[in-house]
């Protein structure tokens, strides 16, 4: 009844939210199907953590902890395939887009190299994106401000030079 | 290439494909909450989830399993047998416990919308409970089954003999106790090992000084 009754708000707030979930499944599955199985688990997880959010955080921070939560613990994904520079691999998204082609060049060593980060690392990519504020990557992650900071320095330096490696062509390090 | 330059991009492109963005075009909401509605009917797939099916599966069995055998050791079988029916009626209510303390530890291994931090640390914590409830069951339990059906199929030791006759069967209940340890230690390694070696790079991954990173 609860169930029936909240239903349909939850589905305007999937709908309205889901290039975020798209995103977070694209950034952690290579695959189509491992995209398709994660953006599912997300939502059945949303679906069940529903009843107990009471807006004591912003709706977004409580659905990015829920996603990257999901996105990140889930075992499955680590049998998954390294995604390389060529087009195939490419999410079919990417391929799909009609970008700018140098944008679309740009997003897709992003992803090359993005795939070669850990977990976390790309939790904090993501979260950095979407210009959200070390207040709330504290909030989301868990880990306080000033070890986020170094971490995201870290990244940066790391991904500028993994991002140099597919533009010289020569791929993974 | 710089991460600020990309923000824009990252910002600006729709994550869903061509294909997926006319559909909606064309049917709008309503396709998307048909959609929504289909993924809710279905089963999660997660790790937790499957362990939730397989413990009721396990219920089942040994519910299959240990309420014929009551029945039939406390009314077909009570003049010859009456203490082997409350012995598995002990050992039933032992499991309903044993489960009630599995299922509570999977729900609280089932908290998505804590930080991602505690969710780890949470989930690193219940699950080596669940993995230690498991193999402490699983060891004991084969004494007991041991113990107990010696005692419906030969009843005590008795004769001149008997104290050698114990002590063989000590040595062997020892060593199939020891087997049967290491077994569960090996299956609850093979089944769940890699999953904690990841929560585990994971929670030492953020805990990680950032002195230590540079």
């Amino acid at each position: 009844m609860q169930e029936a009754l909240h239903q349909p708000e939850f589905i305007d707030l999937v709908h309205e939210h889901q290039a975020l979930l798209h995103k977070v499944c694209n950034l952690y599955c290579s695959s189509l199907q491992d995209r398709q199985d994660l953006f599912q688990e997300i939502v059945i997880q949303l679906w069940r953590s529903y009843p107990r959010f009471r807006g004591e955080s912003k709706f977004s921070t409580w659905l990015y902890r829920i996603a990257l939560n999901t996105a990140i613990s889930d075992l499955r994904r680590q049998t998954r395939r390294p995604r390389s520079m060529e087009l195939q691999n490419i999410p079919a998204e990417l391929q799909d887009i009609q970008y700018e082609k140098e944008k679309e060049l740009r997003l897709q060593q992003l992803y090359t190299a993005i795939e070669q980060l850990s977990e976390l690392e790309k939790a904090l990519v993501m979260l950095y994106l979407e210009e959200k504020s070390y207040d709330e990557m504290e909030e989301i992650l868990g880990i306080n401000q000033n070890n986020l900071r170094v971490k995201m320095n870290r990244i940066k330096e790391k991904l500028r030079n993994l991002t140099k490696q597919t533009e010289h062509g020569t791929g993974r390090p | 290439m710089e991460l600020e330059d990309l923000k824009t991009i990252w910002q600006d492109r729709p994550d869903t494909s061509r294909r997926q963005q006319s559909d909606r075009q064309q049917s709008g909401r309503q396709q998307t909450s048909r959609q929504i509605r289909a993924l809710l009917r279905k089963k999660s797939r997660g790790l937790v989830a499957k362990m939730k099916r397989n413990l009721f599966g396990e219920l089942i069995l040994v519910l299959m399993i240990y309420i014929p055998a009551i029945l039939f050791y406390l009314f077909e079988y009570r003049e010859k047998d009456p203490a082997t029916g409350w012995a598995l009626l002990l050992l039933l209510l032992y499991f309903t416990g044993y489960y009630y303390r599995k299922k509570k530890l999977l729900n609280a291994m089932q908290r998505p919308d804590a930080a991602i931090r505690a969710n780890l640390e949470r989930q690193l914590l219940t699950l080596r409970k669940y993995i230690r409830s498991y193999t402490t069951t699983g060891t004991i339990l084969v004494p007991v089954m041991a113990v107990l059906s010696f005692m419906s199929g030969r009843g005590m030791i008795t004769g001149p003999d008997r104290w050698a006759e114990i002590g063989i069967a000590a040595l062997v209940l020892a060593s199939i106790t020891f087997l049967s340890w290491r077994a569960n230690v090996w299956g609850m390694n093979r089944l769940y090992g890699r999953h904690i070696k990841k929560l585990k790079g994971l929670l030492e991954e953020m805990d990680e000084e950032p002195h230590t990173l540079n």
